[in-house]
């Protein structure tokens, strides 16, 4: 990468930029190891049977699965829905507002921590905008 | 029904053609000197241009003639889609925006050409040279892997229409203000490689430029605030930006070019930091292309993404071929890159500059490390994981704010070196103006460090700006202007790109504002029956009437809701919750109430069959400085520009060294 230093010509000069340069190489790898170990920075993928597995963890995780057809119920803002990778099924609870794409059989991630045998979320994502692509019409 | 999308592909095989035929005569015509091959070369380019336009249109008419054997009008279109919006769908998809990207950038090409080769033959047959290869690479997609208009067969009766949340106004004008500015910087890109090749490092490329770089920056800007304001106005989760891995594709390469902008005055000024700006325009292309790239390959999870496109495996070796190519290059001439003057003082305009540009960087190293992270982190350990905005707001905040710090300090600092004493005084005044502002804050019970470190700095900075404008008029006040505006006009005409920078940083410093209410924001949501209420910060929010009705698109379910303060109403508000036939999808409608104090923000997240609604609703204050700021700082944008001379005749003045007078 190019040298914004090249031009410090005196051997003083040299050693201040030399050591601005070292203090910068420090700072920014510091800046992110410090930023990625804060709370809710990164969170694992699961699968649905992975999740099962790893049971209640005292950390959020993210979840992918499609909603199985005919699970959501809703009771005033409280949602639930069961979720399958093709194998497993996780039944999933929800009091936080739901995707607009959010239906059966859609594509969701889950995001939150297993409480017993179900998935407390605190954010249920969905795929789409752009993503949106039509089935074909026949 | 019929329509002229046949002429759609002939039109791009044509357009590949001629790309490639000048790709050639532009070659051969730097090699041997040769000024009529260039000029063959760049008519060339023109037809490779006119025929992109061509085959754009072919598929907009098919577009509104719901020609729904083409696919892509029966996926991204229908028979009710709006006139608007049947437009927009040209950029709706994969196919269609990967078109009108090849069409934005063989014609800028071709435009960009035409305006600098009589002024700079062998550089601009360079530049033809590479614009016309970096055509052939989106030409090549667009007649193999990334048809637009491939058919479909049996003929559907109707389109499955645009996503309903890509139908707003903000959706209209977003993607094709990014694409102009990632397409922009093709121009300073191939111009600086150009230079490289010719081994012609002065300041010729990027003044000859200049208005390329400050339109796509500029377009960039526009486009990234857009597309807060239609994630703020249409995605209803109160906020604007959620450093998702496409907004972070769009900001890394805006972060680069910022950068650039502020170095490229110093190699002016003082002959100083030319392979960092090689590299830094290098840096902003690739990570525009690498936007691009990302948006269209599915590596990484977004709400952007197009569906897995078989594409995504052709940008790699492109972007190797561009980045290996370009730092292959600047290593050759490093020689010749040589600076003329050097650095005489830590104190001193130049470091300020230098460290501008390395914060900028750094920012743009972090986002693209946030962003990269899980696929490093997936192609290391095999564990898959997400990086959510609090890792980018640790990082970012820091970095941001102390750039903000900088922008007010730098102005204040001169040339070469500056006393300790000298600064001291400069610096007094915007200092004094900060720390009050943190104190009397403090003292009226703000407790957010953050906020309070971003609220003293916007101070001070706009403090260290104001003095600026100040002292240029107190200058123009001496020479006979009469009044203080009469002063302020003449200032700012005077010497429009320093002064116009001075407005853009003062957009900035709204902007900032806007982003510190952020940390004061208040959420509720609640299950109202019909006249019930819930409280939100100072406000009552009572939901009084459930509103029903029908179009043709889709079925309408509007919520009434009375914003009461201190029982007195101050507004009604109406979110919709609404439910699109065609694609059988419910989309929300948010409902704001906005003003320089703080918006109401509702939404309605479900309704019951019985008539009760969850509501959502948020207080976000001071939201309304950052579209403020966006504003003042398009304003500033716009004198920059007229400061700029037009044409290629002043760009060969502007090529002879002269004591530029440039945020001096």
């Amino acid at each position: 990468m190019a040298q914004p230093l090249e031009t410090a010509t005196s051997p003083k000069r040299r050693a201040k930029f030399v050591v601005g340069g070292a203090l910068l190489a420090v700072a920014v790898p510091t800046l992110i190891v410090w930023a990625l170990s804060r709370p809710g920075a990164a969170s694992f993928y699961v699968t649905v049977s992975e999740a099962k597995e790893r049971g209640v963890t005292s950390q959020d995780y993210r979840v992918n699965g499609t909603v199985v057809p005919g699970s959501i119920e809703r009771d005033g803002l409280v949602t639930t829905f069961r979720v399958t990778d093709g194998e497993t099924e996780m039944a999933v609870t929800t009091d936080r507002p739901l995707p607009d794409t959010f239906k059966d059989e859609s594509e969701v991630v889950v995001k939150g921590d297993l409480e017993g045998s179900t998935f407390v979320a605190t954010e249920v994502l969905a795929k789409c905008p752009s993503k949106f692509k039509a089935k074909r019409a026949a | 029904m019929r329509s002229l999308g046949g002429l759609g592909r002939p039109s791009l095989i044509a357009a590949l053609v001629f790309a490639a035929l000048a790709c050639v005569l532009f070659v051969i015509g730097a090699l041997r000197s040769r000024r009529d091959l260039t000029r063959a070369g760049t008519r060339s380019l023109t037809a490779a241009s006119g025929f992109t336009i061509v085959s754009a249109s072919a598929l907009v008419n098919a577009l509104f003639a719901h020609d729904f054997s083409i696919e892509y009008v029966a996926n991204y279109s229908s028979e009710s889609l709006s006139r608007g919006y049947t437009l927009a769908a040209l950029w709706g998809g994969m196919e269609g925006s990967l078109l009108f990207w090849t069409m934005l950038l063989t014609t800028f090409s071709a435009v960009a050409v035409r305006r600098s080769r009589r002024a700079n033959p062998r550089l601009t047959a360079w530049a033809g040279a590479i614009l016309a290869g970096v055509g052939i690479f989106f030409l090549v997609l667009l007649v193999a892997p990334a048809d637009p208009f491939t058919r479909l067969a049996p003929v559907p009766g109707d389109g499955r229409g645009l996503n309903p949340l890509l139908q707003s106004p903000g959706m209209m004008i977003h993607p094709p203000l990014l694409y102009s500015g990632f397409v922009g910087f093709s121009i300073p890109f191939a111009f600086a490689l150009a230079a490289l090749i010719t081994g012609r490092l002065d300041e010729g490329w990027f003044t000859s430029t200049r208005r390329w770089t400050l339109f796509a920056w500029s377009s960039l800007s526009v486009g990234i605030v857009l597309g807060g304001a239609w994630a703020y106005t249409e995605l209803g989760w109160g906020g604007y930006w959620a450093w998702d891995p496409v907004e972070n594709a769009s900001f890394m390469p805006w972060l680069t070019a910022t950068a650039f902008l502020h170095s490229v005055v110093i190699q002016e000024k003082r002959r100083m930091l030319k392979i960092w700006n090689v590299t830094l325009i290098l840096l902003t292309y690739v990570l525009a292309v690498f936007g691009t790239f990302l948006t269209r390959s599915g590596i990484l999870s977004s709400i952007h993404t197009f569906t897995e496109g078989p594409i995504g495996k052709w940008f790699l070796p492109f972007l190797g071929v561009m980045l290996i190519g370009g730092l292959g290059v600047i290593a050759v001439r490093a020689d010749k890159l040589k600076s003329e003057n050097r650095f005489d003082s830590l104190m001193s305009r130049e470091s300020a500059f230098l460290a501008n540009n390395v914060l900028f960087l750094a920012a743009a190293f972090t986002v693209l490390w946030g962003t990269l992270y899980p696929i490093i982190a997936e192609a290391v350990t095999g564990t898959r994981l997400s990086v959510g905005p609090p890792f980018f707001n640790a990082v970012f905040i820091p970095i941001a704010l102390a750039i903000l710090a900088l922008t007010g300090l730098g102005p204040l600092i001169s040339w070469r070196r500056m006393s300790p004493g000298a600064m001291g005084r400069v610096i007094r005044v915007p200092l004094i103006v900060g720390t009050v502002v943190i104190v009397a804050l403090a003292l009226a019970g703000i407790g957010s460090a953050g906020a309070l470190i971003a609220f003293g700095l916007c101070a001070f900075t706009a403090t260290a700006v104001g003095s600026e404008f100040a002292r240029g008029s107190k200058i123009h006040r001496r020479r006979g202007a009469t009044g203080l505006a009469s002063a302020l006009a003449r200032t700012l005409t005077r010497n429009r790109r320093r002064y116009g920078g001075y407005v853009i940083h003062l957009g900035v410093v709204l902007i900032v504002i806007g982003l510190a209410g952020g940390a004061f924001r208040t959420e509720r949501h609640a299950l109202l029956e019909p006249g019930e209420s819930m409280r939100l910060g100072a406000y009552t929010v009572t939901y009084t009437d459930l509103r029903r009705s029908e179009t043709p698109e889709k079925e309408v379910n509007e919520a009434v809701l009375d914003l009461r303060r201190g029982g007195e109403l101050v507004a009604v508000m109406r979110p919709q919750r609404n439910f699109h036939v065609a694609q059988q999808q419910p989309q929300s409608e948010v409902s704001i109430r906005t003003n320089p104090v703080e918006d109401v923000y509702a939404v309605v997240t479900s309704f019951d069959p019985d008539g009760a609604a969850a509501i959502r609703a948020f207080i976000n204050p001071l939201t309304w400085w950052i579209w403020a700021g966006a504003i003042v700082m398009l304003g500033g944008i716009v004198i920059v520009m007229a400061g700029e001379p037009v044409g290629a005749r002043s760009a060969v003045r502007r090529t002879v060294p002269r004591p530029v007078a440039v945020a001096e």
